[in-house]
This record gives structure tokens, C-alpha cells and sequence, in this order.
């Protein structure tokens, strides 16, 4: 495997507080703190977490969909090395072409007024890539790729349900052949009966195409059997980054652990025990010091209350940010799915 | 007596809401029945537009102008001394449902943040059922309101009361919503989707918050969901709804082990099950779409997404509920009735 995207200490800061007689701001709001990822080419890589994690932001700066405040966006393509985030306006334009965004909600993300022809094939048009013939076949094409057909074609999106409209999201997103598909939030609009039919599109098209996902969503039960690596974010940070099947079944982190811990199960015999957290995520704005989930955190000791955790390797090729991760032993999903509860330690 | 034997609280039979459009209508919600007893919790689930919020709305009379009720019953019975009254009924005085809204039957919102006021104080407006309802003055309703908040979990309380929504995150708000619901010890309080706009570790928060009070107050709940793990933690039955009607209704046991209807059976395989990662199964769609109301399928309204469709007879006849098992109903000609009439 090769990478294909590589997210250097990247930080995003929104300023905020009340201005100064210089109309500037006081205080900064650290949305994304310093995170490091490497995207594999081909690989899904969900980013998990909850609101006000930066998860939406990362995923937006990666596209300078919102300019990064510091750190480096690496895409690798054509042998070369290309920094996104020292792009000029025309390069950018250019190099978005090989990137594209999914966006959760399907009724706000597709003009009411064009024809779901018109939707899909704008990206074609816009970048002078095809026209006439060619961009018809190109539309039918891609269209019957993501299971829509060509008289759907002619019809406008508000004929279209949720589930269908995501659908036509998916096609002009595709429609240039990138590499990189940004998701955010793909599903969490959708019903249940509809949101495995667009995961499963989602995975039926990385195969045909080989395509990369950077997968980003609120809800690790949604994202499980779609994802290759999750990385879970709390307040900014990436607090464990790890293969799925080994961040859901040995959780390192205890945010990660109590996240899980949270789903309730589809099972009445079997009594949700969630991992209680200590009052509410803190403000992104103002942050406590040491490591950033210590004042929620079950484990917590005075080390952890000034000193921020960095994120190493621990074993099974997972990373962690967490001083205690060796000797926590925290319940993953199968403990949680036979209703036992590795007891905490003591407080 | 046991929950199961004192008459029913709430009984809503054989509702008709329709959607007026211009004079001609369309069923919106068709022909539902069910009962609620007092402390039952009972969860209705669907998908959207399966109508199960318009029922709630139409048991507090909050439908818009446009959707109305056409036929049914919903027979509410507050006990204590209370007259019964047919929420249903064309004619129920003003008054009347202005005193049962709040004070007999709470109901507890979605999204915490548009249903309050910014202006007004969440003291205010929590003890605003108070005033209404009991009567109190504004310093009673004051000190009732501090033991509210603290109760739903609020911390420091006494301040909390005179801060505004917006200076409260999304779960306190929601537990000022509680609050707020619980304030006049309602007999029924119908909670839609109460936890869907929160994350997930607060969500928790909220229904071990909600059962908890519930078993302490006695109140029955009206939970509409859509969320599956939500009902397994929270229902005592559960009411599975399709397209305006009840396609199954069971106790919450008996829909997880022992699902009937292909609707629900397929709702279950549809939910993603972290245990079974390693077991690389793959999820399990409902194939097709929702139908919407302007293109409702015949006969059954899900014979275009079942895999056990009858050709000529589930396209054709619309199913009549069928008792599979005490205190288990399916819609569904999988299940011939015996000829036996429902209750």
C-alpha cells in the first residue's frame, strides 16, 4: 500500500471572544489541534466523534474548504508530492478534481432547480472536461453506476427520496474519477432500512473505482463495517487511531471505550451500562489543560491533569494518546455485546 | 393491580389523519389502534413519514391546519377523579385541551433549542406549567423548579434557574425539558425523538435520566423513535409503524427475539451489531424506498420491499391484523387471523 493523502500537524483555529478596539478577536477556538493521519490509497478511514471533536472541520480542511491555520496537506499523485495547503487559488481549483466531498444532508446539497442530468454532469462541464456526446455517456454511466436509471435522469431532485438524492450526490461526486471522496456524515440523515443500501454503495464503488474514503461521522456503530482504520477525535485531537476490528474489540483509549459503551444495544435482554462521563464535552475555546479528556476521564491521575498525552504506537498497529493506555484493561465490543463491564478501576 | 390489568390511559382506535389539500385527502395515518396503561412505556418506531409523529401531535392537538383528523377515537382517561375525554373529538373545547396540554399529558420535543423561548428564563419557562396548571405564585413555582432542576440533574441549580436556554448545552436543555414536562406529575407524557439531536454519551445520559424518573413519577410515556437500540432500553411494547399504520405491536421482548412481520424482521438485520465485526457479515439493506404518501402502494404498503411477497395477494388486499401471540399483533397475510375479531 502507498499513501495518498498525509495530514501533518495540521491545526484549524477559528478566533473568537469579543474584539478588540482593532476589530481583531481575543480568543481562539482550536477546532483541529495539531493532527497527523496518513490515508493509504484504496483504504477507508473513518474520523469518529462527537460535536465539537473537529471531525467536520478536518475533513474540510484537508479540501481548504476552510484554510488551515498551520500544518501541511500532503496529496500524493503522479509520483510527485503535491503541498495542498501552498496551492494558488488555479492549482487548487485544479487539484480538487481528485477530490471531492459527500455531504450529509442530500435535501440541502443538490440545486432544487437543475435536473439530476444537469446535478451530475456540472462537474464535467464546469472544468471543460466533456461535453455533448461524451458527457451524456459519461452521466449514464456513472449514474447507472450508483444504481440510478436513465429516466431518472430528466427529473428534478425533489422527486427523489432521501436515500435516492444521496445517490445522485454519490454520482457527481464521482463523475470527475477521483481519488479521494470526503464523507461527511453520509448516512446520519438517511433511515435505517436506507442507510446500509448507500454504505454498501459506498463499498461497491471504492472497488469498481479504487477509490480512498476519509469516512467522517458521529456514530461508530454506522461506520463499522465500512471502515478499514477508524480514528476517534475528542476536542480537536485524535485520541486513538487503530485497524477497526481492533479499535472496536481492545479499545485503548477510555473516550473510545465510554463512545461504545454509549451505543445502546438493539437487545432489551441486554442492559446498556454506559461508561458515565463527568458532565459535558469542555469548550473547544478553553480547553483544560494536561490531556483534554482527564476532567471526564474514569482513569485520570495527577499526571494526566498537566501533561498532554502524545499519540504513540501501541501494539496491534494502533496509535493512542493516553498515558495509562497499557494498563488500562477497558470492555470492547464483544465484552459490551455479552453485557459484561470491565469494572473501572478505582477512582 | 399490575400494569396490565388496570384499564388503559390512553386508547387510540382506528385513527384517520388525513393531509387537506384543497378538499381532497390523504391519509397521513390509517386506521391505528393501540392502548397505553398508566406507567407503560409504550414506543412507536418508524421510519420518517411512517406517521408517527403526527400521531403524537394529534393526541396533544398540535396538528397544523392542513393535516386533520378524520375519524378515530383517542380516549384519554387521567384518572384521580378526572373526567375522560376523546382528544379526538371535533368539537373538545379550547379550554378543555389547553388545561390537559401541560398539566395531564407533557410532551417533551426533538430538538431542546427551538422549543424555548431565548427570552425568556429557563426558570420561567420551566415553572411556567406550575403557574398555569397549580396555581402557584411565583415564588413557590421558583423554589419547585430549583428541586425539578436539581432532580433531572442539573448542577448547581438555584443559578441555573435564572440563565437563559442559549447558556445551556444541548443535554441540559434537554433535561430542562424533563423538567419542565415533569413538573405537574402528568398521568402521560409523549416524548418525540427526545434524544436524536444529542451525541451519543449524553444520549445515554438522557435515557438512564428518563427511566429513572419514569419508574420514580409512575409516568406513562408515548417514546416515538426511530432509533432501535433506543426502544430495546427504554419500551415496555413497542409499535412498529409502516406508511400511517401499525404493521406489528408486541411487547419489546417479543420484537427483538421474535419479530414476525418481514418489516421488522428486516429493520433488525439492518442494525449494525459491533460484536459481529469479526464475522465480516455484510449489512443486510431493505431494498427500494419509503413510499411517499402520494405514491402509496396497493394492497400492503410494503409488498414493493418484502422479500416474502404473496404475488396477487399482498399487492392486492390490504392485511388484516392478526394475533400471533398473547399480546402480539402482525399485519401481515403471512398470518391468516383465525377469523377471530381484535379487540
Amino acid at each position: 500500500m502507498s499513501a495518498l493523502l498525509d495530514i501533518e500537524v495540521l491545526s484549524v483555529h477559528f478566533p473568537v471572544g469579543r474584539r478588540d478596539w482593532f476589530g481583531r478577536r481575543a480568543g481562539s477556538l482550536r477546532a483541529v489541534d495539531e493532527v497527523s493521519l496518513r490515508i493509504e490509497r484504496g483504504e477507508t478511514l473513518a474520523v469518529v466523534g462527537e460535536s465539537g471533536s473537529g471531525k467536520t472541520t478536518l475533513g474540510r480542511a484537508v479540501l481548504r474548504a476552510v484554510e488551515p491555520t498551520s500544518g501541511h496537506v500532503y496529496f500524493h499523485c503522479d509520483g510527485e508530492r503535491v503541498d495542498i495547503t501552498a496551492l494558488d487559488r488555479r492549482e487548487l481549483r485544479a487539484m480538487r478534481r481528485r477530490m471531492q466531498m459527500i455531504f450529509q444532508d442530500p435535501y440541502a446539497s443538490l440545486n432544487p432547480r437543475m435536473t439530476v442530468r444537469d446535478v451530475i454532469g456540472e462537474p464535467l462541464v464546469a472544468n471543460r472536461i466533456a461535453r455533448g456526446a461524451d458527457l451524456q455517456a459519461r452521466i449514464v454511466e456513472i449514474a447507472g453506476l450508483c444504481g440510478l436509471s436513465v429516466e431518472h435522469l430528466s427529473r428534478f431532485p425533489h422527486a427523489f427520496s432521501g436515500g435516492q438524492r444521496q445517490r445522485i450526490a454519490i454520482a457527481r461526486a464521482l463523475v470527475l474519477r477521483p481519488e479521494l471522496i470526503i464523507c461527511d456524515e453520509p448516512v446520519s440523515a438517511l433511515d435505517v432500512s436506507i442507510q446500509a443500501q448507500i454504505l454498501n454503495l459506498l463499498r461497491a464503488v471504492q472497488a469498481e473505482l479504487g477509490l480512498t474514503y476519509l469516512l467522517i461521522a458521529h456514530d461508530l456503530a454506522a461506520v463499522a463495517y465500512v471502515s478499514d482504520r477508524v480514528a476517534v477525535m475528542y476536542l480537536g485531537q485524535v485520541v486513538e487511531l487503530a485497524p477497526t476490528e481492533a479499535l472496536y474489540y481492545t479499545p485503548r483509549h477510555p473516550y473510545t471505550a465510554a463512545l461504545m459503551s454509549a451505543i445502546p444495544p438493539a437487545d432489551p435482554d441486554r442492559a446498556m451500562k454506559p461508561v458515565v462521563l463527568e458532565g459535558e464535552p469542555p469548550d473547544p475555546a478553553n480547553p483544560p489543560p494536561g490531556c483534554r479528556f482527564h476532567n471526564r476521564c474514569g482513569y485520570a491521575e495527577s499526571r494526566c491533569r498537566v501533561e498532554m498525552p502524545a499519540l504513540r504506537a501501541i501494539g496491534d498497529g494502533g496509535l493512542v494518546a493516553c498515558h495509562r493506555a497499557e494498563e488500562l484493561s477497558l470492555a470492547g465490543a464483544l465484552e459490551l455485546d455479552a453485557g459484561v463491564l470491565a469494572e473501572p478501576l478505582s477512582r | 393491580m399490575s400494569a396490565t390489568d388496570s384499564p388503559p390511559l390512553l386508547a387510540v382506535r382506528d385513527l384517520r389523519i388525513a393531509l387537506d389539500i384543497d378538499g381532497s385527502l390523504v391519509p397521513v395515518v390509517d386506521g391505528l389502534s393501540f392502548e397505553l396503561r398508566p406507567r407503560q412505556v409504550l414506543a412507536l418506531v418508524g421510519e420518517s413519514g411512517c406517521g408517527k409523529s403526527v400521531t403524537a401531535n394529534a393526541i396533544m392537538r398540535l396538528l397544523p391546519d392542513e393535516i386533520r383528523i378524520v375519524s378515530g377515537e383517542i380516549r384519554f382517561e387521567p384518572g384521580g377523579g378526572a373526567p375522560g375525554v376523546d382528544l379526538a373529538a371535533a368539537n373538545l373545547p379550547r379550554r378543555q385541551m389547553e388545561g390537559i396540554r401541560g398539566g395531564q399529558i407533557a410532551m417533551i420535543f426533538q430538538e431542546p433549542m427551538s422549543s424555548f423561548s431565548p427570552v425568556h428564563t429557563i426558570g420561567e419557562q420551566v415553572s411556567e406549567p406550575l403557574r398555569l396548571h397549580r396555581g402557584l405564585s411565583r415564588r413557590e413555582a421558583r423554589e419547585r423548579t430549583v428541586d425539578l432542576l436539581a432532580k433531572v440533574g442539573i448542577a448547581h441549580p438555584a443559578e441555573a434557574v435564572d440563565r437563559y436556554p442559549q447558556e445551556f448545552s444541548g443535554g441540559m436543555r434537554q433535561r430542562a425539558m424533563i423538567a419542565k414536562a415533569l413538573s405537574c406529575d402528568p398521568p402521560l407524557i409523549i416524548a418525540d425523538e427526545p434524544t436524536t439531536a444529542l451525541d451519543v454519551t449524553i444520549q445515554a445520559q438522557i435515557i438512564a435520566l428518563m427511566r429513572g424518573l419514569q419508574e420514580e413519577f409512575g409516568t406513562a410515556i408515548v417514546f416515538i423513535t426511530h432509533d432501535l437500540g433506543v426502544v430495546a432500553q427504554m419500551a415496555d411494547e413497542v409499535a412498529i409503524m409502516y406508511t400511517g399504520r401499525i404493521v406489528e405491536k408486541a411487547k419489546t421482548r417479543d420484537i427483538f427475539h421474535a419479530a414476525s412481520h418481514p418489516y421488522t424482521v428486516s429493520l433488525l438485520r439492518a442494525v449494525p451489531r459491533l460484536g459481529d465485526l469479526h464475522l465480516r457479515r455484510d449489512l443486510e439493506p431493505i431494498g427500494g424506498n419509503v413510499p411517499t404518501l402520494f405514491s402509496m402502494p396497493s394492497g400492503c404498503a410494503f409488498h414493493p420491499r418484502c422479500v416474502s411477497a404473496m404475488p396477487g395477494r399482498c399487492d392486492a388486499v390490504v392485511p388484516p391484523m392478526a394475533r400471533v401471540e398473547e399480546r402480539h399483533e402482525v399485519c401481515c397475510h403471512l398470518y391468516p387471523t383465525d377469523g377471530e375479531p381484535m379487540p
